[in-house]
């Protein structure tokens, strides 16, 4: 134990040294670079975000910016647009979350059931997650076409699509972007809950089998409890990258058909870079950034409370 | 009657294994045909890729598998559309990125992990929410400040871009990477008397390689697949793959041959990467929370 309390002085004494020489510890210096570059590309930018989110930015570079107080966020309430790209957004949330999350576990737990095979599988189940979200829009624009695309022909061919195209549907569009979704987000989830699944600890598991409980029960008292803090991280990554990224909607429907698909995240898209409105995009970005802010601090206090496989 | 307990129970045994191999197969069918299409698109022309059999004609499905196989595509692609600066242009941008967010990240991270900071919950928090901040409410600020300082429409910009999500993701990713090697073993360097730097560069550093090793993949992987940084600050002269494909098609045709096979030239590269870090995926695309 003695010779412990040695090791540990010896380090310390050697900060302490540095610290005096230098005016900051080793580890301090260490981080100062990664903090600078940061501070610079994303505090500053976020600074300038608020800032824009009160002018009427000109959209020709060089001339005045107009203040305008307020007036950005008080139009965001009747904007009916902005209203409405809630509720889509709240529906392609909602029900791909819920989908992949099934599927995922789903899967997870067939895998998790399987010797043979199971690496090689999830090693093929990984390949959507590589593919870039502007490929995944085309790869599903392509095989939805109304003409020759082999989706649209098995959807057709076994009687679910009655008639008319898919993307170009008020009903379908957002389906459509929803399945392009599940196919490229639930081995996520898969990958994520298996390596949840391997973590279940085997003696709860063994004492619930001798003590008599079917697998049912085994899932719900020993596997599901287990799995909870795993789940949440998965659900809410899941969750933030689906609110990141509008590359698929860009693609297949660029908000149409007669903004079906128009999510808050692709609308501000819009205000922003076409109409290029950008204090009112900044005004739109500030308010979807609070959301996101506060789910990261629920994802940080989670961390911290569960110390989750760590 | 113990024998027909056990038959019961095998029987049930082999009907769950049914179940579970249908239910697999169905889904690695669904995983592979959009891709498997695609590629074979890629190769043929479009009068064999269109040659979708009518509704319900299931023996045409077959048709996929008639065609010769041609790379005219391809040789559209690399010599009238010049995708080959695209390629390079993704190159540099996720390339350079990615060295600067892993040489930056790797220091920081080996300092937030050993030293101690009084902000250290504030710089976590900040870290974290910068990864997750959704891509269009950054480009907003990042587009008017670029305007004013001539960055936009450059590589360099377009680095710029990148490390805005690389940086923090790389920084947290290895400082879980450093968090896992026993601090015992750097103590013990100490009282042999080397430095800070040596027990960094001879001990961390080594240990910790294959997860910064992967990060650095991850890194490439993210940017490579950028589109919107690329298309609102990249523009024209640092046009990248996936920022040219959507512009092969125009408001009366779509060229869908040397569409397919430009998502190929994007899509196949970043799965074999991906194949490499398989190890540490699940560690990677959740922020370190979970481990396999």
């Amino acid at each position: 134990m003695a010779n412990s309390e040695v090791l540990e002085t010896s380090g310390r004494q050697l900060s302490v040294l540095h610290k005096k020489r230098y005016g900051l510890s080793f580890y301090g210096w260490m981080v100062i670079p990664a903090v600078i570059l940061l501070l610079a590309i994303t505090v500053y930018p976020f600074f300038w975000m608020i800032v824009m989110s009160v002018f009427k930015v000109a959209v020709r570079p060089g001339a005045k910016n107009e203040f305008v107080g307020f007036r950005n966020y008080i139009q965001l309430f009747q904007d009916h647009l902005w209203v409405k790209g809630w509720s889509i957004q709240a529906k392609y949330v909602g029900i791909s979350l819920t989908i992949e999350f099934l599927l995922g576990f789903t899967i997870a737990l067939l895998l998790n059931n399987i010797r043979r095979g199971a690496n090689t599988l999830t090693t093929v189940f990984l390949f959507p997650m590589m593919v870039a979200p502007v490929a995944v829009g085309f790869l599903y624009l392509y095989i939805f076409n109304a003409s020759f695309g082999w989706y649209f022909w098995f959807l057709r061919t076994i009687g679910i699509l009655k008639k008319g195209s898919i993307l170009g549907d008020l009903q379908w569009a957002l389906a459509g972007i929803i399945i392009a979704d599940i196919w490229e987000w639930t081995p996520f989830m898969a990958l994520v809950l298996l390596a949840g699944l391997k973590k279940v600890p085997l003696d709860q598991m063994e004492a619930a089998k001798v003590d008599g409980a079917g697998p049912v029960r085994r899932f719900i008292d020993v596997t599901f409890p287990n799995m909870v803090p795993v789940i949440v991280i998965a659900v809410l990554i899941r969750f933030m990258d689906i609110m990141r990224y509008i590359d698929k909607i860009f693609v297949m429907t660029t908000g149409g058909p007669a903004g079906a698909t128009k999510t808050v995240a692709f609308y501000l898209f819009d205000v922003a870079f076409h109409f290029f409105e950008l204090g009112r995009g900044a005004a739109m970005g500030f308010v979807l950034m609070l959301l996101t802010i506060g789910l990261a601090i629920a994802f940080v206090n989670l961390l911290k409370r569960k110390g989750v496989q760590r | 009657m113990p024998e027909s307990v056990e038959t019961i129970v095998h029987e049930r045994k082999i009907v769950t294994k049914i179940i579970i191999v249908i239910v697999l197969a169905v889904w690695f069918v669904w995983t592979v045909t959009p891709l498997g299409i695609m590629v074979l698109s890629s190769i043929k022309t479009e009068r064999e890729a269109f040659a979708t059999p009518e509704i319900g004609d299931w023996k045409g499905v077959l048709n996929v598998f008639r065609f010769k196989p041609t790379g005219q595509h391809y040789r559209a692609l690399l010599i009238e559309e010049k995708f080959g600066t695209y390629v390079w242009h993704g190159l540099t941008a996720s390339l350079s990125s990615a060295v600067i967010a892993i040489v930056l990240g790797t220091l920081g991270a080996y300092g937030l992990s050993r030293g101690k900071f009084k902000q250290e919950n504030n710089i976590s928090f900040w870290i974290i929410s910068t990864r997750m901040a959704p891509i269009v409410v950054v480009i907003v600020p990042l587009y008017y400040i670029f305007r004013k300082t001539g960055l936009l429409q450059t590589i360099p910009g377009l680095i710029t871009a990148y490390t805005t999500f690389n940086l923090p993701f790389a920084l947290w990713l290895i400082k879980g990477f450093f968090d896992d090697i026993p601090v015992e073993i750097e103590e013990a360097a100490f009282v042999d008397g080397d430095t800070h730097w040596r027990v960094f560069r001879k001990i961390a550093l080594p240990l910790a390689a294959p997860g910064i090793v992967a990060s650095f993949v991850l890194c490439v992987l993210f940017s490579w697949n950028d589109f919107l940084f690329a298309a609102v600050i990249g523009g024209a002269p640092a046009k990248t793959v996936p920022v040219a494909i959507p512009e092969l098609q125009t408001t009366a045709y779509i060229r869908w041959g040397p569409i397919t096979a430009a998502t190929v030239i994007l899509v196949v590269p970043m799965i074999f990467l991906g194949i490499l870090i398989r190890k540490y995926l699940v560690q990677g695309l959740t922020m370190g929370a979970v481990r396999e």
